[in-house]
């Protein structure tokens, strides 16, 4: 090695180095992030911003993976216990409750049924039509199913929360974390609703 | 994880868009364009260590905030101009004062003085990122990258060479 390379080196070793501290410097210099979301709350339409401009960013790989879902649809029926108590907690019906603390969704629709129209947007996005029919779509967190994952996995659960009523309940489980569930609306429809979604 | 990053820096991105921009609208804007630019890079930052994570992405909107900001007021973009650009050598008396603390502390603060377009570039890279995501982050091309990089380097060794005389 010339002593010019090792000059260079050693350059690039030291000024490394310095950079490295005045990025922390700069970092340090602000409030941290707690404050700073304090200072500075979300709102609805920051969220709709954001969660708009990650949606239509990965919306378009998204569609072609739900168009490939339905193409070999793998439905797979779970029975839950009648009375178990597992509600599926999706608050469709009487006496559900909605599960907390879920973050708000921002998906863009590109078909809902005629005569539907969105109800809640809290925790799930819930469309309702004039006869009481219902359904909701929410993302889910955590790991309910693989990000990208190359299938649909529909339920069947028996409403649990009223025992003596026969209902069953649609959770359809989409790529990305999306779950789309009815008390009312067949598969059918609610694939056609996930299909839809950008 | 692309929300879990949103839902941990959104009051840091708003505080640096909000900061160029000055008004709250235009900075959620700012903000959401940001995720456009870093794309899936962002999601690579789930191993990164909370500075290079908070760096990278404060880096990304502010650049989206300039952006905002120099269409707003008609600026012209910053012209690169590398054709009169020249590498220099480092001399071993100037990399022996980069060794004692007198030394180090003046280059911290030429570091400091760099423009912009060049110290972005320079403290990203130095933190662990390839020309690729800095590219991404910034809004340019990676060649654009690697020679912000270069001139930042020239830059510095000239101030030193400046001071040393």
């Amino acid at each position: 090695m010339t002593e010019r390379e090792r000059n260079e080196k050693l350059f690039d070793a030291i000024l490394k180095v310095a950079a490295e501290e005045a990025l922390r410097e700069e970092i340090d210099a602000m409030p941290s992030c707690e404050e700073l979301n304090k200072m500075y709350p979300r709102s609805k339409s920051l969220d709709k911003k954001v969660y708009a401009a990650i949606n239509r960013k990965f919306g378009a790989a998204r569609r072609k993976r739900i168009a490939r879902i339905f193409a070999k649809i793998a439905a797979c029926f779970i029975f839950a216990a009648i009375g178990a108590g597992i509600s599926g907690a999706f608050f469709l019906g009487v006496g559900s409750r909605a599960p907390e603390g879920e973050p708000q969704t921002g998906i863009a629709f590109g078909y809902i049924p005629q005569g539907f129209e969105l109800v809640a947007a809290q925790e799930y996005y819930t469309f309702a039509d004039d006869d009481g029919r219902r359904f909701a779509v929410r993302r889910a967190s955590g790991d309910v199913i693989e990000a990208g994952s190359d299938y649909v996995r529909v339920e069947f659960r028996p409403q649990s929360i009223v025992p003596d009523i026969d209902i069953s309940e649609i959770t359809m489980e989409v790529g990305e974390n999306i779950i789309i569930s009815s008390f009312s609306l067949d598969s059918e429809t609610l694939s056609k609703i996930a299909e839809s979604i950008k | 994880m692309l929300e879990q990053i949103y839902e941990k820096y959104y009051g840091t991105m708003l505080y640096i868009a909000e900061n160029i921009l000055y008004d709250r609208a235009t900075a959620e804007d700012a903000v959401s364009e940001a995720f456009i630019k870093m794309g899936r890079h962002v999601e690579k930052l789930q191993d990164a260590s909370p500075y290079q994570q908070r760096a990278y992405i404060a880096k990304a909107v502010k650049t989206v905030a300039l952006d905002f900001y120099n269409k707003q007021t008609r600026r012209n973009e910053i012209e690169e101009d590398f054709e009169n650009f020249s590498a220099s050598d480092i001399s071993t008396d100037i990399l022996w004062s980069l060794l004692r603390k007198e030394g180090y502390e003046a280059l911290k603060a030429i570091v400091q003085t760099l423009p912009d377009h060049m110290k972005d570039v320079l403290l990203l890279h130095a933190n662990g990122y390839s020309h690729d995501e800095i590219a991404k982050a910034l809004g340019i091309s990676v060649s654009n990258s690697k020679k912000r990089l270069s001139r930042a380097r020239e830059f510095v060794k000239k101030r030193l060479a400046g001071k040393h005389d």
